[in-house]
């Protein structure tokens, strides 16, 4: 009897252990390993949205590619009024390679290169129909946030020899999910260098991408992006060309009141290219850091007197896109008061000022209207007096303040325009700071540079070694 | 071991030396229960002459006529003389001896006597937290075992508590215990939907607790391998005992205040101080700029103070005198606990059960913490052979919660806020125009519940082949369910981000299950003593979660989800894991003198990558009892117990996340479309992280065990440390776990048990010390940031402040001075601009040591015993000081202290730099804000009276005590904020550590008892 029993309970736990040792292979239930996730067509394209989502991201275009620029490159127009360090630092200058904004706007951005990169490498499973659109998609991406981080993070175009000066590290394969370190300590690429990167990967994207596209990247956008590229080089022919070329095609018109180009759900007819958020997704960090309580925002970017008086008393500008927050008196930018609007990246009024500064600077005309005449355009759509006849090119920055104030312009712009601009409340600068700082360039992160050797003894200077 | 063969010389010699002997025979029996004791020592007094008793407790020993004394000894007996006389024949009963190492001690799978232990367990019995009034009875456990750092984050209750046996070994797995209830690991995971960390421990009612044990070394720990690194928490619940029905009742009312809380500026000063940095300000305007505060910070020339109050401030008035932290703390809070208990049972069926019911408010608005738990544990032997039980356990437990400690609508964040602005308008509503947000429209619009279910149990059945062969088999279940659900009405939307009022609820269910199925041998012939176990154990954990978000009620008084009229977020990550173990473990003893153990357990799990699926975790150990040896008899009156022993053993820490060895692709969404993205890398090869552990260690009793101690040193080696290492960002990743570096956790542990004077009065003393050395010795170069400035760094402590050193304030001109520290350039060197300093290590959040001191007193019924605790050489960050003690920056209130101390004239010698509005002046992250954070605290004070049985017997009671307990009563520490156990909920990790941000103090509760027994 016990020899029976000791011998059914063995068999009990043999049958046991041979059934718990299936039960030590778990798969993830809420992700999909890497064998499973890009073997097919549908595949990729989700993996295209998938780096849209990530380009919205709050990190990059969701909002703080283009509020670094604006804290960094403020002329007395804002202050930063909130608890967080990492920008008020910006707005300071006195950010460090310890920033943590700066950090994660680096590494987001770079997340969504490599997602670029492995949908260029994966396009065998793509039928030809598709392939083209979604490479230039994949390319637009890529050559666009390339352009965003050379302009952040290394010197302007016109500062210095571009091709001495460090741009960014150019990644341009996608990282094997198997991880091989050293295929990915890579050095900086210079200034000319990754402008020459951008330049072909949007080149290529205005060539691969359709007319039509949704709220996907158009042929169109790619102008768009390569207008501002140009434009920043100082190639002024081009960049009115690109822009011309946008305004032209009957594809945008403005709005015609100027705030309904902000705050809007979907897409205006001036957006060229924009972010989409919607109440379940995507995260409008400038709503966050620029609307009032009332909205549900920080309040914690407010424009200062400086700026408000750039305008005329019957501005639309003015009147409709500043106003006073309630509790605290303080004046606001009204370009993002709802939460869930989408973020406009490129709008159309922007290529009719890239055209006048083109135009006027080249002393060539592209397209059918004289400098004058697309500064009028924006003019007249604010009620705003008509343009000088013979605009100045300060002419022409005063009104990119104006018309595009907290996109995402004013470092930029100073860097070309070659401004020296003032910060108030920066005590150990005495609060100015020539057009070509230090700290108008933003540190390489300080832990980019601890997890990469290739970038070591490559920090920007004025931030260490 | 020189002496030992001279001694065992001796014996020789004496047994050939001598004709003229006779025979003495007999029985030993123990008087407890009758049963023969084997392997008692025998021998003649004064002599080396002697022998053990065999298996049935007989000896036979030839002596030599002038020979006339007998000693016997045992250990756990009473050493007992006998005049031989004319007898031949001696039969004696030996008494139990009671004392410390003759305690039963819970291991893994099994039981040994404290005295034949070779590895290292700390043991708390569950009598010494009986009502403690805290949540969880880890935080009962602080200062009561050696080498066992118990921290709570702050004064919120329900929280995370962390726990640190022998140091940190791990740098992104867990460091924390494991823990196991009657024989199953429980749950522990974290399942908070926030940053601030819930318990799942806190479910576990401490007063149904018979004993904790806490396994160290590798020789104690290594039976549960792979997830044994951080050390093992045994915790056995209470049994029935056969016999009479025994009730046991019991109610507490406590009371409860902060510890410790800061000095802020009360409103004409708040109003003095800030008029003074703005006239500071204003005059190095003026001077360096030519330009007027107004004009400078805002371009309008003129501005005087009130009107910067005006601008930044919303509504404030001169005379409002608002004491911010009235609002955040409540007077009302406290705890009422009630248990109820029985036990009993016959021979063949026992059983306990016990229900409690606890309300527990916490010192801040809101918070609160109620549970109920019951339990039965029944034990019933079926029959001789086989017998059976089950334990059973339930609890629920609702917390209403704070938000993390960086919100602005936690209550502690209300202390930022001026006091010249009133909470309440005029009328009664609350004032909205506030600085930052008035956190008590927070506390009026919203709730934050979170509801545990809990269930921890187990059958199991022990079949008895032979007096020396059982099988012992588990099945255990835990299931842990629970459900977090905030709502926050419209008022709230600018701190929720929600539009129109908005709710959140995750529903999380944690099923773990497991089987232990093992043989017991043990058998004892001629001195030898064998007890080995072996068997299998299968557990697995499927965890179930959905989260869900919504917006837009029609009004406050609609709350739950489904009236919310847009969803905002879906979420969840449901996910599992398993583990299949196999262990065995062998103990020998010889002669009572001579211990010898082996233990190993194969680990195999789906955590581990598919190169890497089964771990392998031996140890050994051996111990030797000198005073058993009989050249030991000469000292035995000074010397009863003394013990040497070492282990060495692997134990492994299993990765904290199921999947971290796959490459992984997630999904995400855009507007209304379905994408991916890569979201992990791979690594095939990922393991456990391995720890080496060597252990040495001296057990003694003096005086007849009437003081009794432990020393160890031990050196815990971590190989193999799993890591998520940075990677370089431009591939798309952060992160990849990998098994790289080494950590070394090296160290002391000294216990010393005393029964100072026994009798009518009796005075006991109790004291544990430990110190723990923790050092990153590889780390592949990388750096893992946490906290605010902590970071794990090779040659560091794990989690060292690293940042700019502060060097106090320049005597000609009030400015804040950074030393430069440049690496490169060694000096004193100071500057006042920030930017020039370099960071350095600055501080260390890790104790030099730890330990408390237990004092009982008792005299007829009464009983006093108090527990001081002490925790040295930390350091603390405030994080909050930027704002709270940032020399008038910015609006937020200010210490008291900082404006007492400030620069004020040339020459003031000062470490608080000039108050000046608007500009930076030291209030940069710095040393500035690091503090020693030591502290002494008087943990627990216990004061009791039980009435004598004659007395109450008329009222048919068994027992009746009346108690008062303190808990915290006392705190001595030269942190100056609030209380120096802290860290930050939001931040705290195994490198966020020491890190203060608007904590809560810790709880200070008096409370008042009775217990009765019938």
């Amino acid at each position: 009897m016990n020899t029976y029993k000791i011998f059914f309970l063995f068999a009990c736990i043999v049958l046991l252990q041979v059934r718990c040792a299936d039960e030590l292979k778990i798969e993830p239930q809420t992700d999909v390993t890497e064998e499973v996730a890009l073997d097919n067509e549908e595949a990729v394209q989700s993996l295209l949205v998938g780096a849209y989502d990530l380009l919205g991201d709050d990190d990059v275009y969701g909002g703080w590619i283009q509020m670094t620029s604006d804290l960094l490159g403020t002329n007395n127009d804002i202050n930063w009024g909130g608890t967080f360090t990492d920008p008020d630092d910006l707005w300071l200058k006195v950010t460090t390679s310890a920033n943590g904004q700066v950090e994660v706007t680096w590494t987001e951005t770079y997340e969504v290169i490599n997602v670029a990169n492995t949908i260029l490498a994966n396009l065998g499973v793509v039928a030809d129909d598709e392939r083209a659109r979604i490479e230039g998609e994949a390319k637009f991406i890529r050559g666009m946030l390339y352009f965003e981080l050379i302009r952040l993070f290394g010197k302007d175009w016109t500062d210095g020899d571009p091709t001495t000066n460090l741009g960014v590290p150019l990644k341009l394969t996608p990282t094997n999910l198997v991880y091989a370190p050293e295929e990915n300590f890579i050095g900086r690429s210079t200034v000319a260098q990754v402008y020459a990167q951008a330049i072909s990967d949007l080149t290529a994207a205005e060539e691969l991408l359709p007319e039509e596209n949704g709220f996907f990247a158009t042929t169109w956008a790619a102008k768009a992006v390569l207008a501002r590229v140009y434009l920043q080089q100082q190639n002024y022919k081009e960049a009115s060309l690109k822009a011309s070329e946008v305004i032209e095609s009957g594809n945008y018109a403005l709005v015609d009141r100027v705030d309904r180009a902000f705050n809007q759900a979907f897409n205006s007819s001036e957006d060229v290219f924009s972010i989409q958020i919607t109440n379940q997704d995507g995260e409008n960090a400038f709503q966050t850091f620029y609307a009032s309580r009332d909205f549900n925002g920080r309040r914690d970017i407010r424009v200062r007197g400086n700026y408000v008086n750039l305008f005329e008393q019957n501005d639309d500008r003015l009147k409709l896109l500043l106003y006073e927050d309630g509790t605290s008196g303080r004046i606001l930018s009204g370009k993002y008061k709802d939460q869930f609007a989408n973020v406009s990246v490129i709008r159309l009024a922007e290529m009719y000022l890239i055209r006048a500064e083109g135009n006027l600077m080249s002393g060539e005309q592209t397209g059918p209207n004289t400098p004058s005449e697309d500064l009028q355009v924006i003019r007249s759509r604010a009620h705003a007096s008509d343009a000088p006849a013979n605009p100045t090119i300060t002419d022409i920055y005063l009104e990119r303040k104006r018309e595009l104030g907290f996109e995402g312009h004013f470092l930029h712009d100073v860097h070309r325009s070659k401004t020296n601009i003032t910060q108030n409340a920066n005590n150990t600068e005495n609060g100015y700071f020539e057009w070509n700082h230090n700290m108008l360039v933003l540190p390489i992160p300080q832990r980019e540079v601890d997890a990469n050797p290739s970038l070591q003894g490559q920090q920007n200077p004025g931030y260490g070694i | 071991m020189r002496k030992f063969l001279l001694a065992v010389m001796a014996c020789l010699l004496a047994y050939v030396g001598y004709a003229q002997q006779k025979t003495i025979r007999g029985t030993v029996t123990s008087s407890e229960d009758g049963a023969a004791a084997p392997g008692v020592n025998v021998f003649v007094k004064g002599t080396t002459n002697g022998t053990t008793t065999d298996v049935s407790g007989n000896f036979t020993l030839e002596i030599d006529e002038g020979q006339n004394t007998l000693i016997f000894s045992f250990i756990g007996f009473k050493t007992v003389e006998m005049e031989i006389g004319s007898r031949t024949v001696l039969d004696i009963q030996l008494e139990p001896n009671v004392t410390e190492l003759s305690e039963v001690i819970v291991v893994g799978y099994g039981t040994q006597i404290k005295q034949d232990l070779t590895g290292n367990v700390a043991s708390v019995s569950g009598k010494d937290i009986q009502n403690i009034p805290v949540p969880s009875f880890d935080q009962a456990m602080q200062g009561r075992a050696a080498g066992v750092f118990i921290e709570s984050g702050n004064g919120k209750l329900g929280q995370g508590i962390k726990v640190r046996v022998r140091g940190a070994a791990s740098v992104s797995a867990s460091n924390e215990p494991l823990y196991v209830v009657d024989g199953i690991i429980v749950t522990t995971d974290n399942l908070s939907s926030t940053d601030a960390p819930t318990n799942p421990l806190a479910n576990i009612n401490s007063n149904d607790i018979e004993s904790m044990e806490i396994l160290k070394d590798a020789a104690a720990a290594s039976i549960y391998g792979s997830r044994a690194a951080n050390g093992v928490v045994l915790i056995t619940t209470k049994r029935g005992k056969a016999g009479k029905t025994t009730f046991n009742i019991n109610y507490l009312k406590g009371f409860s205040s902060p510890t410790r809380t800061a000095k802020w500026l009360k409103g004409a000063q708040y109003y003095d101080a800030f008029k003074e940095a703005f006239d500071n300000t204003d005059a190095i305007l003026q001077r360096d700029e030519g330009a007027d505060f107004g004009s400078y910070m805002y371009d309008e020339p003129g501005m005087t103070f009130d009107d910067v109050l005006d601008t930044e401030l919303g509504d404030w008035s001169r005379n409002a005198n608002e004491n911010w932290a009235d609002n955040a703390y409540r007077d009302d809070a406290g705890i009422d606990q009630f248990d109820i208990s029985a036990s009993g049972g016959t021979d063949k069926t026992r059983f306990f059960t016990s229900l409690q019911i606890s309300d527990q408010t916490g010192i801040l608005i809101k918070d609160r913490y109620k549970k109920i738990s019951g339990r039965a544990n029944l034990d019933h032997q079926a029959t001789e052979k086989l017998s059976l039980g089950i334990n059973f356990s339930l609890s629920r437990s609702i917390n209403n919660r704070l938000s993390d400690d960086n919100e602005f609508t936690t209550p502690m964040q209300l202390l930022a806020l001026p006091p010249i602005q009133p909470a309440y308008n005029e009328d009664g509503t609350l004032n909205k125009n506030t600085v930052y947000f008035n956190g008590l429209i927070s506390a009026a619009n919203s709730t934050n519940e979170t509801t545990v279910l809990r269930n921890i149990s187990n059958l199991f059945a022990v079949y008895k082949f032979t007096p020396n062969l059982t099988f012992r088999s588990e099945f255990g279940i835990d299931i842990l369910n629970q459900n977090e659900e905030r709502w926050s009405g419209r008022e709230v939307d600018s701190q929720t981000g929600y539009i129109n009022g908005g709710a959140f609820s995750a529903w999380k269910n944690v099923l773990n299950y497991s089987t232990n199925n093992y043989f017991s041998f043990n058998k004892l012939f001629n001195g030898h003593n064998v007890e080995a176990i072996a068997g299998m154990s299968f557990q697995k954990t499927e965890r179930d979660e959905t989260t869900a978000s919504a917006q837009t009620f029609p009004n406050d008084a609609f709350r739950v989800l489904n009236n919310a009229s847009v969803i905002t977020d879906v979420g969840g990550t449901p996910t599992d894991y398993s583990f299949l173990s196999y262990f065995s473990r062998v103990n020998y003893k010889f002669s009572n003198k001579y211990l010898l153990s082996l233990s190993g357990r194969i680990d195999g799990s789906s955590k581990f990558g598919k190169d890497n699926r089964y771990g392998f975790f031996p140890a050994a150990s051996a111990g030797w009892i000198i005073s058993q040896e009989q050249f030991a008899e000469a000292f035995r009156n000074t010397i009863s117990f003394l013990k040497m022993r070492g282990s060495i053993g692997l134990t492994g820490n299993a990765p904290t996340q199921n999947f971290a060895a796959l490459g992984l692709y997630s999904a995400s969404t855009y507007d209304v479309q379905g994408g991916i993205y890569p979201s992990q890398l791979a690594n095939p090869d990922l393991k456990w992280e391995t720890t080496l552990q060597i252990d040495f260690g001296i057990d003694f009793g003096l005086f007849n065990d009437r003081i009794t101690g432990e020393i160890d040193y031990y050196i815990k080696n971590t190989s193999d440390v799993l890591l998520n290492r940075n990677v370089p960002g431009i591939t798309g990743y952060l992160t990849q776990f990998v098994n790289i570096g080494e950590i070394e956790n090296k160290g002391f542990e000294f216990v010393l048990n005393s029964q100072n004077v026994i009798g009518n009065f009796s005075w006991s003393t109790s004291f544990n010390f430990a110190r723990n050395r923790n050092k990153i010795v590889n780390l592949d170069n990388n750096v893992i940031e946490g906290g605010i400035l902590n970071r794990a760094v090779e040659g560091q402590p794990i989690g060292v402040f690293y940042g700019i050193e502060y060097a106090g304030v320049d005597p000609e001109n009030g400015d804040a001075l950074f030393y430069v520290n440049d690496p490169e350039n060694a000096s004193d060197e100071t500057t006042n601009a920030y930017n020039n300093a370099f960071r350095t290590v600055i501080g260390n959040p890790n104790p030099d040591f730890i330990g408390g001191l237990t004092n009982t007193f008792s005299y007829k019924g009464f009983d006093l015993n108090i527990l001081f605790q002490f925790v040295y050489g930390n350091d603390v960050y405030n994080a909050a000081g930027k704002f709270q003690r940032a020399n008038f920056t910015y609006f937020d209130n200010q210490l008291v202290e900082d404006y007492e101390k400030a620069w004020r004239e040339p020459g003031d010698v000062t470490d608080v730099p000039e108050s000046r509005l608007f500009l930076e002046n030291g209030s940069q992250e710095s040393s500035r804000f690091l503090q020693d954070a030591s502290y002494v605290r008087l943990k627990n004070l216990t004061f009791g009276y039980n009435f004598p049985k004659t007395m109450i017997r008329r009222a048919s009671l068994e027992s009746l005590r009346l108690y008062v307990s303190a808990q915290n009563l006392l705190t001595f520490t030269k942190y100056d904020l609030n209380d120096p156990e802290v860290n930050t909920d939001y931040l705290a990790g195994n490198i966020g550590q020491g890190n203060d941000f608007y904590a809560a103090p810790q709880i200070k509760t008096i409370s008042f008892g009775v217990s009765l027994g019938f």
